[in-house]
């Protein structure tokens, strides 16, 4: 696990990397790129918080009180 | 050890779910799946239909349910299901992309100078972000709106989805340059950046 990692490489892994998805094994060598290399690293704050603004925005939208009762009575209903 | 013997061990361990825990394993998610639903049909009154009847095939199903295992994935997976058997056709979708020719860093190159953090992002209302989402082709959009909105793993996705982890991973890839683009293009008709080259 020595061999450096190439911008190119590493900007491919970035986002399944900030997702903590990115290939088996591969962790390790993007965090060295990415403390080493400034320009990735500013790209790491930019696709980090792009996709902190999309899991932010998902979760203000809830179920509707009447559907959620409406579901209740529907499973109770059908419910030996 | 044969298959069978294998399969009994895993029934021992993982018993099928008691009936009456079905309201405390499924309730919880109702917040996601009625969000699934909300982008996949992209309207209300569908999503809600699409929700209710994705509840119902879950209790009749309930009995393959593995206690311990993942009932946020197992409803996804049915309401997915149900979305394609039965709302898909509904819906008008967006023209198909094709991303092959494009820049896939071309929306930062195009801020890096002037708003390398992304800045931009979180001036866009919700619900245009929410428009965006919605523009996506179908396929784009339904990995986007698990992984990245609602945070399911890689490998929940892939199973629930039917699709290898690679295959997923390039979707996603797509989705998001795709829906960055779309962002960055109205941040710029809003005012909120300057138009850079964005390929």
């Amino acid at each position: 696990m020595s061999e450096a990692m190439d911008c190119e490489r590493a900007l491919a892994e970035l986002q399944d990397y900030l997702r903590q998805e990115e290939t088996p094994g591969l962790g390790p060598l993007i965090e060295r790129h990415l403390a080493r290399c400034a320009p990735c690293f500013a790209h790491a704050s930019f696709e980090r918080n792009f996709l902190a603004m999309l899991g932010d925005r998902a979760t203000r939208i809830r179920c509707p009180d009447a559907l959620r009762q409406r579901i209740l009575e529907a499973l109770r209903h059908q419910a030996p | 050890m044969p298959a069978h013997h294998l399969l009994f061990i895993h029934e021992m361990t993982h018993p099928a779910a008691a009936p009456a825990d079905f309201e405390l394993e499924a309730l919880p998610h109702l917040d996601t799946l009625y969000r699934v639903a909300l982008r996949l049909t992209g309207e209300d009154a569908a999503a809600q239909d699409l929700v209710q009847e994705t509840m119902l095939r879950a209790l009749r199903g309930w009995n393959g349910f593995r206690a311990g295992s993942n009932a946020r994935a197992w409803l996804v997976t049915i309401l997915r299901n149900t979305f394609i058997n039965d709302y898909r056709r509904r819906r008008r979708e967006p023209v198909p992309v094709d991303l092959e020719a494009v820049d896939p860093w071309a929306i930062y190159r195009a801020v890096a100078d002037t708003d390398p953090e992304g800045e931009f992002f979180s001036r866009i209302v919700d619900a245009r972000v929410l428009e965006a989402v919605d523009r996506l082709p179908p396929d784009f959009r339904e990995v986007l709106v698990l992984s990245d909105m609602e945070g399911l793993g890689y490998a929940e996705i892939a199973a629930a989805l039917e699709i290898p982890i690679g295959t997923l991973k390039s979707r996603l890839f797509r989705a998001r340059r795709l829906l960055q683009r779309e962002l960055y293009d109205y941040a710029v008709a809003m005012g909120y950046l300057k138009p850079g080259e964005a390929g």
